[in-house]
């Protein structure tokens, strides 16, 4: 199971002798591409070959929820968030790009790999999403560097970057041409000014410095916060721009390199494309959306790369680009018959959402607590199934590139407590929320009783930090900055209470409990323990998710009660 | 106190909290690869080294450098035992 601190630094020396180059690992990363790009592209129509569905049935299989309308495998691994191309163009612009930047990470010397990856990005996400998207991107970046890195003398024309990023990704142009340049230009000058006489004084400043710092790499907050407000207060739709859309969706990693850097563990003069390329790499691209977490901040960046033979790395990560396949492909159809089978042996009425069986139950429905528990395992299953492939596929192309990154989704149908549970199925977002709420509150607070400190920690953590800093957010972008998305958000309150009460309680458990050598599910005679204990964290889990996703019509008294159905009471 | 002396208490903790029946724990054996099994075993780490030797642990603490055995937990400790003094 993944570790909390990982392995620690790496020297260059190590990282030296973990990159010697082999044929058989680079044949079967561009193998495995090409099969990506023959199940989820058009591809092998361009090239006259049976589309996946045709092959599929000459080979006498013919599974539902598989394909979809045009023949090839009906993926949840997209690009989100750009509208140039269909979206299997899109993957297959993804798929090639990937394939060139693990060509060149896997051959340049060590020196230039990292940077290497940043270069692929640009190029990949220029493609993708535009020069406007990319600029946007990179401006916010570059702010963020010249606040937590102040820049002097030869480094000054870093200072004009966001200006002339800005101009790029906000002015009104069809094609960039030379007017476009001299404005960007004279517009990174006066930026570069307005840095070194206003901003950079302040920067040398000890609290005033760590204010303005942590506004910006905070920003995400502030600009849902603050739109949302400006939306309620005028009526007025609060629009943001794609390249700091995309920006903001780092926020998690920004704020536990935010950390690194408050720890010391950043070195102070860190370059901008060494800063860069640890956000923008192609691992960023895929699902841009989902895991965005995953690599965390930058000592968990630095202590991962080349800390193993690359060759290993990398059929680690084709292992995990198996099990991503396994997921995409077969994950609905296998769903689909297990449910089927469910349903048909236990003769349990179920919903395949959670919404659908709270609005059944608000409108006046009947249901049993078979009915909730096994709707809200159903959902859970489901979501994991869409979840479980992205995940596989992103940490798979994080190893790829060089990175021994932890596994995200880790066997979480294994789990015998709300604390395992919670490492094995989102082990970078734990990180996340263990760093930035959970440890401050733990290392500040209640230190002579153990018991509150816990808890406070923990609901600081997995509810308070869980809601505002990651659902609150996430969902004001996916969903538009407006009030009601923020007042919706907080609704589901009852969800992350439950969840963090659920934590904490495990954590006594796991304090007071009688140690043993034996690890959960060894086959001995305790394995009806395991499961039982799994059964119980597992519905645990998925039960509080009524919360998560309730009926737009029912009240909180009506999601209550279904809880309670849930637990074995009656409506 | 002597560093052989803090060594014992924490591989004694650490033998207690976090059976392992596959491998002996030594002073220097690799805690990070087989013994930390989850976040919570450096939680409880943690309040130990707080109660038993009455040291300060910050965040900035919790690195792969201090938990990676007893010998460089127990440095920690005599560190900051040293700076009370």
């Amino acid at each position: 199971m993944a570790g909390l601190l990982g392995t620690g630094p790496v020297t260059p020396e190590e990282q030296l002798k973990n990159d010697r180059h082999h044929w058989a690992p680079v044949t079967a990363v561009l193998l495995f591409l090409a099969v990506f790009i023959y199940l989820f592209t058009y591809a092998s129509e361009e090239l006259d070959l049976p589309m996946p569905q045709s092959l599929a049935e000459t080979l006498g299989w013919e599974p539902v929820k598989v394909f979809d309308d045009d023949g090839n495998v009906d993926s949840s691994l997209y690009v989100p968030l750009t509208f140039i191309y269909d979206n299997d163009d899109e993957r297959f612009i993804l798929f090639v790009g990937i394939a060139v930047a693990f060509l060149l990470v896997y051959f340049l010397p060590l020196k230039y790999k990292r940077e290497s990856l940043f270069v692929s990005f640009c190029v990949i996400m220029g493609i993708l999403y535009g020069t406007r998207g990319l600029a946007g991107l990179a401006m916010g970046h570059a702010l963020v560097y010249l606040f937590l890195h102040p820049v002097s003398r030869y480094r000054l024309a870093i200072a004009g970057l966001p200006g002339f990023l800005g101009v790029i990704a906000f002015a009104e142009y069809s094609i960039p041409n030379a007017k476009l340049l001299l404005q960007a230009l004279l517009t990174g000058l006066a930026g570069a000014v307005v840095y070194v006489s206003v901003v950079r004084p302040f920067l040398n400043k000890g609290k005033m410095a760590t204010l303005l710092q942590t506004l910006i790499v905070h920003s995400a907050l502030f600009v849902t916060l603050g739109g949302a407000l400006y939306e309620r207060e005028t009526g007025d739709t609060f629009e943001i721009a794609l390249g700091v859309l995309l920006f903001l969706w780092h926020w998690e990693r920004l704020i536990l390199y935010h950390i690194d850097y408050k720890d010391g563990r950043v070195p102070e003069d860190i370059s901008l494309v060494r800063y860069l390329s640890i956000f923008m790499t192609p691992a960023q691209l895929a699902h841009w959306t989902n895991g965005v977490s995953i690599a965390q901040g930058y000592s968990y960046c630095e202590d991962h790369f080349l800390c193993e033979d690359k060759n290993k790395l990398v059929f680690d990560g084709l292992k995990l680009w198996t099990v991503a396949l396994i997921y995409l492909v077969f994950g609905n159809w296998l769903l689909h018959h297990f449910l089927n089978s469910v349903s048909r042996w236990g003769g349990v009425e179920f919903f395949l959402r959670n919404r659908l069986l709270a609005c059944h139950f608000v409108e006046g429905g009947a249901v049993s607590t078979s009915t909730v528990l096994l709707t809200t395992l159903a959902d859970l299953l489901r979501w994991t199934t869409l979840w479980g492939g992205v995940v596989h596929f992103k940490v798979g192309l994080w190893r790829i590139c060089g990175y021994r990154v932890d596994p995200y989704f880790n066997y979480p149908w294994i789990s015998t407590n709300l604390v395992v549970l919670w490492s094995r199925l989102t082990f970078h977002y734990r990180e996340f929320l263990v760093r930035a709420f959970y440890y401050p509150v733990f290392f500040k607070c209640f230190k002579k009783s153990p018991h509150l400190r816990i808890l406070c920690a923990t609901l600081s953590a997995a509810t308070v930090g869980n809601l505002v800093w990651g659902h609150m957010t996430e969902g004001v972008f996916y969903n538009g900055v407006a009030w009601e998305n923020i007042v919706f958000e907080f609704k589901r309150w009852p969800y992350f209470l439950l969840l963090g009460l659920g934590i904490t309680v495990s954590q006594f458990w796991l304090m007071h409990k009688k140690k043993s050598a034996r690890k959960p599910w060894t086959f001995d005679r305790r394995i009806g323990l395991d499961i039982l204990a799994t059964y119980i964290t597992l519905q645990f889990y998925a039960l509080i998710h009524v919360f998560m996703h309730p009926c737009a019509e029912g009240s909180l008294w009506d999601h209550f009660r279904l809880f309670l159905i849930g637990l074995g009471g009656s409506a | 106190m002597e560093l052989d002396q803090i060594e014992e208490k924490i591989r004694g903790f650490i033998e207690s909290e976090f059976p392992n029946s596959g491998e002996e724990l030594e002073n220097t054996t690799n805690l990070l690869e087989d013994w930390f099994v989850d976040s919570f075993g450096i939680i409880n780490t943690l309040m130990f080294l707080e109660n038993e030797f009455g040291v300060n642990v910050d965040r900035a603490d919790i690195t792969p450098g201090n938990f990676k055995s007893v010998h460089t937990l127990s440095l920690l400790v005599q560190g900051r035992l040293s700076n009370v003094k």
